[in-house]
């Protein structure tokens, strides 16, 4: 019988909502929540406790965390270490990523999560941490569940790990020989392939090359003098009490903030919290971080028609292809539903 | 000629395709020279009207580049193209897999991977020096790699073209 700990957030764990975010770790020797069925689905590996801990302060005070959690494992016996599953919950998914990244370093014992594919923690942690396919939203528990626990009986049985895609996990970026699966030798999955291919049916390669995403050039904007441009930009420029509380480096949050009737940013309302850079000199006059003076010049001159009321902001350094993609998609709605018709993209 | 992709290729000539025939190319170590190899592959199998080929690969590392180039240059040339190789991801698995990529080699197949490590269990009945693997120069072997019970760490390549890219192996490489 192995022995495994689960690590679940502050609303799997019923201890609240985002009130109830800056949590800090508890541990549990009573399962709590989803750990008592994720305990009953398995035979071979018993879940001895659960480790509560809330979403923000695992993201915001990531080393102070992980130290607490580390250090009271270090008490524990265990052989399997599950978090989650984390659906479509981006800070939660980043959480589980990262504390099963942390044990796995700390312990070498086996990681196990799960998560949606929209999920910025896939994108971060794949690399280092078996995360399962998981549903979109909490109503998928006991499948996403399910898939955890079969997975943690293989390994307590000693049985054979198939690959990731067999297995239900998301590609580690590691590929192994293995015998086909049906014994079809190269020359015959060759010919079959080509066949396929020259029928115009569909076909699978053995190895994916892997895509760069383009993303095509918007048509241009017929009369700027007509336009509303919208500023959005990764300066770490915020109101000056960073109301958002958009993190210094690896952001998980943008913020929009009201500008109409603003001639410029000044100083000491508005500053940068970005930590890749000295912020002198934007401190002192923000609008180099966040051209808003040099947009309502143009706006007077009529050079454009109107400065969008909202600008968007996050922080630029170290944060992930995913998330920042993800960011994108959320402002492009945004402004798309303001009926901006432009956007200038303000590099730092 | 014992090539099973040449024999699958007779195997289907007149039923599902025209087997027009085999084009030979070169290894060149110099990247003009590469480039020159892949366009000529490309314009003698337009020549031939194909509409389909089969990329067969030779080795693996430096001619990976040949391999990739000549499967882009008949693709370019419209050629529907399949290649056939092995790749080498490392003892961790966590390497890229070919020298060179492309998106335009959207079909291949691999037969397994160079360095993915064997053990080997000891044998009643040794031919040969098995020290030999450890000790002559041999890739795929190093120093240390015979255990004193006589069973042996390997790369595959220490089994050298076990991977038959002509097209017999019946190995393949997946995602973990």
């Amino acid at each position: 019988m192995l022995k495994a700990i689960h690590y679940i957030n502050q609303f799997f764990g019923q201890v609240g909502g985002e009130d109830a975010a800056d949590y800090r770790p508890t541990f549990h020797d009573e399962l709590v929540g989803c750990s008592k069925m994720l305990n009953e689905m398995m035979d071979d590996v018993e879940v001895t406790h659960t480790i509560v801990c809330g979403d923000n302060y695992i993201a915001s005070n990531t080393e102070e965390a992980l130290k607490e959690i580390i250090d009271w494992l270090k008490g524990q016996e265990f052989d399997i270490f599950f978090a989650g599953p984390a659906f479509m919950a981006g800070r939660y998914g980043v959480g589980c990523g990262t504390v099963c990244k942390a044990v796995k370093e700390t312990f070498g014992v086996p990681v196990i999560t799960s998560m949606n594919e929209e999920n910025p923690g896939v994108e971060m942690f794949h690399k280092d941490v078996y995360i399962f396919r998981g549903g979109r939203k909490a109503t998928f528990m006991r499948e996403d569940l399910q898939k955890m626990a079969s997975f943690a009986q293989k390994i307590a049985r000693n049985e054979e790990l198939l690959p990731a895609e067999i297995e239900g996990y998301f590609p580690r970026g590691i590929r192994r020989e293995i015998f086909h699966p049906e014994g079809i030798q190269a020359a015959d999955r060759a010919v079959d392939m080509l066949l396929k291919k020259l029928k115009g049916e569909p076909f699978k390669t053995e190895l994916p090359i892997p895509k760069r995403e383009k993303v095509p050039v918007a048509p241009p904007i017929k009369d700027l003098s007509k336009a509303t441009i919208a500023l959005v930009g990764s300066s770490g420029v915020v109101p000056f009490d960073n109301p958002d509380r958009i993190q210094t480096a690896s952001a998980t949050k943008w913020g929009k903030y009201n500008i109409a009737g603003l001639d410029h940013l000044p100083k000491g309302k508005f500053k940068t919290i970005h930590a890749g850079y000295d912020p002198e000199a934007i401190c002192e006059v923000p609008d180099r971080g966040m051209p808003v003076d040099a947009m309502r010049a143009y706006e007077k001159e009529g050079k454009i028609g109107k400065l969008h009321d909202y600008y968007y902001v996050t922080v630029g350094t170290g944060t992930t292809q995913a998330y920042a993609a993800k960011f994108g998609r959320e402002i492009a709605a945004e402004l798309k539903e303001a009926g901006v018709d432009g956007v200038l993209l303000v590099a730092t | 000629m014992n090539h099973p992709t040449i024999h699958r290729l007779m195997k289907e000539h007149g039923k599902t395709i025209n087997f027009l025939g085999v084009i030979m190319s070169t290894l060149n170590p110099k990247m003009e020279e590469k480039e020159r190899c892949a366009k000529m592959v490309a314009q003698m199998a337009v020549n031939l009207g194909a509409d389909g080929a089969i990329v067969c690969k030779e080795g693996y590392g430096n001619p990976d580049v040949d391999y990739i180039q000549t499967i882009v240059e008949l693709e370019k040339a419209g050629v529907k193209t399949v290649g056939i190789s092995d790749e080498c991801t490392g003892r961790d698995g966590a390497s890229q897999p070919l020298v060179a990529l492309d998106e335009r080699a959207d079909a291949l197949v691999t037969t397994g991977n160079v360095s993915e490590l064997y053990h080997l269990e000891p044998m009643p009945v040794v031919l040969g020096e098995l020290e030999a693997l450890a000790r002559d120069g041999n890739s795929g072997g190093w120093e240390g790699c015979i255990e004193e019970d006589g069973s042996v760490w390997m790369e595959n390549n220490g089994y050298f073209c076990s991977n038959h890219i002509s097209g017999f192996s019946k190995k393949t490489c997946a995602e973990f």
